[in-house]
């Protein structure tokens, strides 16, 4: 008798795990109904001039895959060197440690408004172009930038700190590049990356942060859009945490190597 | 409306049910067994409910622990691969996920049980199969609290077979 009570508990069992896999799958498909395009260019830059200006060509993918993009800009040498002069000339608050990062990071966003306009139409072309939601644009604009492999930027000479064989740019000012320089050069550790987003979110109407932590020597954006995961709460808004500097991390998800919010501060917030 | 979050919130909360339903009900079952089978406890012993009670309470406190987790691992499995093996993907990843916490909650209550009866000089089972309440309460209270203060170092123990992206070495 036992074994008919057996034999219907597993085939209970069996039929549950069915339902919920045809469930799960069913959402799946919904989830990944758009094709993925493949991208048309290939990820460098060239010199076009004797100036050293660059003609950069980009493609990059979605976070999920869903989407592939490319992208063409002309980045000019002087330009880029006149932002590296004027991010020199940056006066910082020395209050705590993020309103420190904080007042440098929104005088590089302030001075990189003007030089940004070429990219924050083209992205925004793209995203027309590809009829992208709004949090969709927002991880386009992400992705962009998690694309580009990350970079030491060091205050010191490169030579003398361990690089664990990732490219370096030493005796920079502040440890970090303006957006200009940045896309540029293509050389951006955590805050030069989390700047440039900024600014590009910033001026497209989204309403970004960045983060930094002390403890774990690190910055990062946050940004107030309709997702799930990890967040901050600013004014009664969740701000969700976006790590910039791999490819592959999806909105609202820390590191597990930095996931304490607590040790998160607010460096910079609707400008200021 | 934002499609794919109203997506992922009908996943988390089919897995959050599936989980729920199937973990709890198994527990119940189980516990019910070895209660009647090597206790002889009876149906009407409200001391042992409460134990049961307690037990199940300590599986859910361990078991909402990995929804998280699992929605992690979903969001990064959500590409490329068709619908048919990103959902074998996620049940096998969840099962995984589940089987720690649940073998963790069997070790903390057993672990739990056993060094409080070493402690007191009375055989709290044996109490318990008395229908003595105030000893039922106790192991009660320190089986949540146990589980309550071991969920965190399970959950990280989750978190570290997520397969994260690669990050630089920052």
């Amino acid at each position: 008798m036992w074994i008919f009570s057996l034999m219907k508990a597993l085939l209970q069992f069996i039929f549950y795990v069915i339902l919920v896999f045809i469930l799960i799958s069913s959402v799946i498909d919904l989830l990944n109904e758009e094709g993925v395009e493949a991208a048309v260019c290939s990820d460098n830059y060239v010199v076009i001039n004797t100036s050293n200006d660059r003609l950069h060509q980009r493609d990059w993918d979605m976070v999920d895959y869903s989407h592939s993009f490319c992208a063409t800009y002309e980045s000019i040498e002087r330009v880029s060197l006149s932002a590296g002069k004027k991010r020199n000339e940056i006066v910082f608050d020395l209050n705590t440690y993020e309103n420190l990062w904080g007042s440098i990071y929104a005088e590089l966003v302030r001075e990189s408004q003007s030089h940004i306009d070429f990219l924050v139409d083209s992205l925004a072309g793209i995203s027309q172009q590809k009829e992208l939601s709004r949090s969709e644009f927002a991880e386009m604009i992400v992705s962009f930038v998690q694309d580009i492999p990350y970079s030491y930027v060091r205050v010191q000479d490169c030579s003398e700190a361990n690089n664990k064989g990732k490219p370096c740019i030493g005796n920079i000012a502040f440890g970090l590049l303006s957006p200009y320089e940045f896309l540029h050069s293509l050389y951006g550790d955590c805050d030069t990356r989390s700047v440039l987003i900024y600014a590009l979110l910033e001026k497209l109407g989204y309403d970004p942060m960045i983060v930094v932590s002390n403890e774990y020597a690190h910055a990062m954006l946050a940004l107030n859009i309709p997702a799930s995961g990890d967040h901050l709460k600013h004014q009664g808004k969740k701000y969700y945490f976006w790590e910039t500097t791999g490819k592959g991390w999806p909105i609202g998800m820390l590191p597990p190597n930095s996931n304490n919010v607590k040790y998160w501060k607010i460096a910079l917030v609707n400008g200021r | 409306m934002d499609a794919n979050i109203a997506l992922l919130a009908i996943i988390e909360i089919i897995s959050a049910i599936t989980i729920g339903i199937f973990i709890l009900a198994l527990t119940y079952k189980i516990v019910q067994w070895v209660g009647r089978k090597y206790y002889k406890i009876q149906d009407y012993n409200l001391s042992y409910s409460i134990f049961v009670s307690a037990i199940i309470i300590s599986v859910g406190i361990m078991i909402s622990g990995i929804v998280q987790p699992l929605i992690s691992s979903f969001r990064l499995l959500n590409q490329q691969a068709d619908s048919f093996s990103l959902a074998f993907e996620y049940i096998a990843t969840g099962a995984i996920y589940i089987a720690i916490a649940y073998t963790s909650t069997i070790l903390i209550g057993l672990i739990s049980t056993f060094l409080y009866s070493k402690l007191t000089p009375i055989d709290e089972f044996e109490e318990i199969r008395k229908n003595n309440i105030g000893v039922s309460l106790i192991i009660s209270s320190i089986l949540i609290t146990l589980t309550l203060l071991t969920k965190d170092g399970v959950i990280l123990l989750i978190e570290a077979i997520i397969p994260y992206p690669e990050l630089p070495p920052i």
